[in-house]
């Protein structure tokens, strides 16, 4: 047996299990045994579990991930140990490379190569089944600039016959170029050492950790590998890793549902980490290790610790606790590392270690001082770039609160409009003079109520912003707070949010949706600021609670304030206006088009995205007469459109501040997957959707809460001729979806009935608040 | 897969540069690949030539008829030559990639190939894939044959989707030693022409670069400065898609700058770069950068641009 491969798991994580076999089952090498460490029972005489290699499942007392791996080492029959994660997978010629490294001696530390993802298995098969291309890899999860450029080329043996018959190469090099790898020995044994101390992915020799006793530290539950992998580093003359990734790590990004071990929110991380430094550098006897080790941690004390203590004393979720103990730890620990390696870090970082060192003091001020500086310097690499937000923290946060200020902001200050809108204007029409006012506003931005009475626009990330964000009792705002805003005592936030969810939000993502790594994790942080959420329908109720993990009770299940317009009294003398306003003949029926934005991954080549596939020229041809069309797009295609052809048929009105004006104006709604339609549904006209990509968008479907083809109050009309003919005939359109259009208005607007700002402002605001 | 090596001398065929390449390409000992001279109109080969083809199995204009959809081809010069082993890796690559165009990384001729290597070598000997060779090997790179496969130990491809990056335009629209898949192949366009490289990249989903030289090859802008200009106009950047068009312009202008530059090495004749330079002013109405070359040659007569830049 060549390799046994070792995989600790938990009980939760036996899906991904399922996964990791269905990945070593297209292995190209099947030369070895599968050990999984796991304490639950696993039935492996299930058809599934049949497979061309051995598995066998090895149960360990406790619970670490260190006993689990000692515990699979102890009964492995292998040569080589590979140790894999039960949530990672492997390229199907992994060990296939590395079985061909040829001679590989057992004194090396073997690496498959790492690369980091969000991208899950399934997703990747899945993806996989359109392109199959043999060396391609999934989305890159790790920092942009180590993302890995090239693939080496590993020469077939045909480009070696290219060499004269009298040219003689030594055998190891010949094989080296027919599978590349780099070869860390000699003077450069230890560079690379952050990717030498990472246990996943390596291959070490069986018989060298066992004739050595070398063993994981069962005592620690983060770091077991340091002292473990140490020793190897000890007893191996070379490092060797593949030349091009064959592990794929997937790396969580929802470390509130599913953390990995290196995410879970453990108050003494800080003091396991030093313990198992301690315990690994005190094993240590070769003086090169001793010192590339003495250097790793060094550094990592110099680049995290301080921040981590700095902050442990402000913000509720510690990072460290017991500060007192573990500068005792610490101090015990800086006594084991080299001082040469003390003597390269910078010099205000070497001072603090260096006073720890000399006594187990907490040093608040040096620590301070250098977090400061940091962020100073920060600024001043950026030229000034941030210095606003380093007031905000710096001082405008030390300010009192002034308790009559209202913050509101739109859309991230884009515009004027929206529920934050309504809210303003019911609290001018019915509290005038009661509030102070201050509106969020981008440069450039137009229609804001600057010169409206006891209201202030402020530029965003601006000077009077950061003061205004700090300041302010109250903030209405209806997407999210910046991630550095500091939600202090006293004051009082609003989420409004900006619409009745259609694609899946936050936690219904999945790994792969989700473009940021640290968006689930943010957005929790930042939704535990919103005192209240406000709701349009039961719907949003329930989808919030899930996709937001926000508590119900706080939830104000009012309606949307920015649709009490469509439901007012004198709605149809405010169409009026804003027709007069837009210069729309009063005698014409309205089209609004509202497509939605469809990025690069729904689109061929050549395919360009701002081709608009709704037929004006024939719209106007046959409805021309009867009907003008208003045009709501994204701003992308606004641009690059050109309306000129169409005289007075096509109104723009892409950049019209608020939508809810264009509903209450139009007499037919056309759009696609766009969330517009649950609002539109409150002025009961008809909606079609012209779904000309529907089978091509049917993977972003899948995300979505509705069921398009049974939820809808309108036809999905996938050509222009569905869509002409629907226009012909509305009458008929509306009595044949009525049904549905009534089931639709009671699920998603029920609570739509002019009055939400007034709802809203009474729960939000206290009694005192308005006097 | 098939390649086919479609030579296209510029003008006269030299015919000692073509038994050189024909030499190299025989060495590689590579079956699925085809070797077609297409002859420049109006040249005719003695019978001597012809038979000396046959026996070599080159082919005479023949390339359109032969190509099939899983066919590559490459034009070269016959001026070009091949490294040992370069079809062999292109082949491992086009079998990872089908369907995407390769653009490959190239020596110049303009200096002895093996001067190029022992620098290119020496500019990589902080690789890890080279100085883990090292290791493994006892001969050392004094060796002609050592240093060849040296070369071949850093020889690697990225997979490039930012088809749209000025900058890499110029690696990617050539007339010759460009991988081009049969399939992505325009019929109404010349099969060796940057237009036609240029249309190719419109259609491809991405591209693929071999990084270690497997080529010597001729720079156009230097070797040929007036085929270039003609290349480079022959592509009607009105008919491009909007999303093309101004990255078209913004690389025709930097390849004025380019030709600017290598035509005032007195390659060109006192008439033919006075020619060249009012041919580049007609083209140009708004140069990008007023201070570059082509920003000059905007503001002054062509006569005195000359006395400048020659």
């Amino acid at each position: 047996m060549k390799f046994s491969i070792i995989t600790p798991c938990q009980s939760a994580e036996l899906p991904q299990l399922l996964a990791l076999r269905q990945n070593l089952t297209m292995q190209v090498n099947q030369d070895f045994e599968w050990l999984i460490a796991l304490n639950t029972p696993l039935d492996l005489t299930t058809p599934d579990w049949q497979t061309a290699f051995p598995v066998h499942q090895i149960t360990f007392t406790g619970q670490t991930l260190g006993a689990a791996r000692n515990a699979a080492i102890q009964v492995a029959t292998g040569d080589w140990l590979v140790f894999i994660d039960s949530d990672d997978y492997l390229t199907p010629n992994a060990l296939a490379e590395l079985a061909a490294i040829d001679p590989l001696p057992a004194d090396t530390l073997a690496d498959l190569y790492q690369f980091p993802t969000y991208e899950p298995h399934t997703s990747f098969v899945a993806s996989q089944d359109q392109t199959n291309v043999p060396d391609s890899l999934p989305k890159w999860g790790g920092a942009k600039r180590r993302q890995p450029k090239n693939h080496a080329l590993n020469l077939e043996t045909v480009v070696l016959g290219q060499l004269t018959p009298t040219t003689t190469v030594a055998p190891a090099a010949l094989n080296w170029l027919e599978h590349k790898f780099t070869r860390n020995a000699g003077v450069n044994r230890w560079e690379q050492f952050n990717r030498q101390l990472k246990i996943t992915g390596k291959v070490i020799n069986r018989q060298l950790v066992q004739d050595n006793q070398l063993s994981f530290d069962e005592t620690n539950a983060l770091y077991p590998d340091y002292t473990f992998l140490t020793q190897v580093m000890a007893r191996t003359t070379a490092y060797v890793r593949l030349a091009n990734p064959t592990y794929i790590r997937v790396k969580h990004n929802d470390p509130v549902n599913q953390p990995s071990v290196h995410q879970l929110d453990v108050p003494d991380r800080w003091q396991q980490r030093v313990a198992a430094w301690q315990n690994s550098l005190v094993a240590i006897t070769d003086p090169d290790l001793h010192l590339a080790f003495s250097r790793y941690c060094l550094y990592r004390l110099h680049r995290f610790l301080y921040m981590a203590l700095a902050t442990s004393e402000t913000v509720d979720s510690a990072t460290i606790v017991d500060i007192p103990n573990f500068m005792t730890q610490l101090h015990q620990f800086l006594q084991l590392v080299d001082d040469e390696a003390l003597g390269e870090i910078s010099m205000l970082s070497r001072h603090i270690l260096t006073r720890i060192r000399r006594q187990p003091v907490y040093p608040r001020h040096a620590i301070n001082r250098i977090v400061h500086l940091r962020q100073l310097g920060r600024v001043i690499k950026h030229r000034g770039r941030g210095i606003t937000r380093l007031a905000y923290t710096w001082w405008f946060t030390k300010l009192p609160i002034k308790s009559k200020t209202i913050l509101y902001e739109s859309f991230l200050g884009r515009n004027f409009s929206d529920s934050p809108k309504a809210v303003y204007n019911y609290l001018q029409a019915h509290y005038p003079g009661q509030f102070k006012h201050v509106w969020i506003s981008n440069p450039g931005v137009t229609g804001m109520p600057k010169g409206q009475p006891h209201t202030t626009v402020v530029k965003r990330f601006g000077w009077r912003y950061m003061y205004y964000l700090a300041t302010s009792k109250f903030q209405v705002i209806n997407m999210r707070q910046p991630k550095w805003f500091v939600k202090r005592p006293g004051t009082k936030f609003l989420a409004t949010w900006h619409g009745t969810p259609l694609k899946h939000l936050v936690f219904d993502m999945d790994n792969v949706a989700s473009a940021n790594p640290l968006y689930k994790q943010i957005f929790f942080q930042q939704s535990r600021q919103w005192d209240y959420l406000v709701t349009a329908n039961q719907f949003s109720v329930d989808v919030f609670e899930h996709a937001f993990m926000y508590p119900v009770a706080k939830m104000l299940k009012s309606g949307y304030p920015r649709n009490d317009i469509l439901s007012a009294p004198n709605r149809d003398d405010r169409a009026r206006q804003i027709k007069e306003k837009l210069g729309i003949p009063l005698d014409k029926k309205i089209i609004l088009y509202a497509p939605t934005w469809r990025d690069d991954d729904y689109y061929g080549v050549g395919d360009y995205k701002f081709t608009l596939k709704l037929d004006i020229n024939r719209l106007k041809r046959e409805l021309g007469d009867e009907y003008v069309l208003v045009l709501r797009t994204h701003y992308f295609i606004t641009e690059h459109l050109d309306t000129t052809g169409f005289g007075d048929f096509v109104y723009n009105e892409s950049s019209y501040d608020d939508i809810a004006e264009l509903y209450l104006i139009s007499d037919v709604l056309i759009t696609d997957y766009s969330s517009v339609f649950f609002d539109y549904a409150i002025l009961k006209r008809p909606i079609l959707y012209f779904v000309y990509d529907y089978e091509k968008y049917g993977s972003v479907l899948r995300g979505f809460y509705l069921d398009m083809e049974k939820d809808l109050p309108g036809p999905l009309l996938k050509t222009n001729d569905d869509v002409l003919n629907a226009l012909h005939h509305l009458p008929q359109v509306t009595q044949d979806y009525a049904a549905a259009y009534a089931k639709f208005s009671q699920r998603f607007n029920a609570w739509e009935d002019g009055h939400a700002s007034q709802r809203v402002v009474e729960t939000f605001f206290n009694e005192s608040d308005l006097k | 897969m098939h390649i086919l090596i479609n030579v296209v001398p510029q003008n006269q065929l030299d015919w000692s540069c073509l038994t050189t390449l024909v030499g190299e390409f025989t060495q590689q000992n590579f079956a699925a690949a085809t070797f077609n001279l297409q002859l420049p109109a109006g040249q005719t080969l003695t019978a001597a030539q012809q038979q000396q083809l046959t026996d070599w199995q080159v082919t005479i204009n023949q390339h359109s008829t032969t190509l099939t959809a899983d066919h590559y081809i490459i034009n070269l010069r016959e001026t070009d030559h091949l490294l040992p082993g370069a079809l062999q890796q292109w082949a491992q690559v086009m079998a990872k990639h089908p369907g995407s165009p390769i653009s490959l990384a190239a020596f110049d001729t303009s200096t002895p190939l093996d001067d190029q290597i022992m620098a290119y070598v020496a500019d990589h000997q902080e690789s890890m894939l080279q100085q883990t060779y090292r290791q493994l090997t006892s001969a050392t790179i004094d060796d002609a044959t050592e240093r060849l496969i040296t070369l071949w130990s850093l020889q690697s491809y990225s997979v490039q989707t930012n088809l749209q990056n000025g900058r890499l335009l110029t690696q990617r629209i050539r007339p010759t030693g460009i991988l081009l898949p049969a399939e992505l192949l325009t019929p109404t366009l010349p099969l060796c022409s940057a237009a036609q490289a240029f249309a190719v990249l419109r259609q491809a989903p991405d591209i693929v670069r071999l990084h270690v030289p497997t080529l010597q090859r001729e720079m156009w802008a230097e070797a040929t400065p007036i085929a270039w200009l003609n290349e480079l106009e022959a592509i009607d950047a009105t008919k491009l898609d909007v999303m093309w068009q101004p990255v078209y312009a913004d690389y025709f202008q930097r390849q004025l700058n380019t030709l600017l530059t290598t035509a005032g090495h007195k390659q060109l004749s006192r008439s033919a770069h006075l020619a060249l330079l009012a041919r580049i002013k007609q083209r140009t109405l708004h140069p990008t950068h007023r201070w570059s070359r082509l920003g000059l040659l905007h503001m002054l007569s062509p006569r005195v641009a000359h006395q400048l830049f020659y």
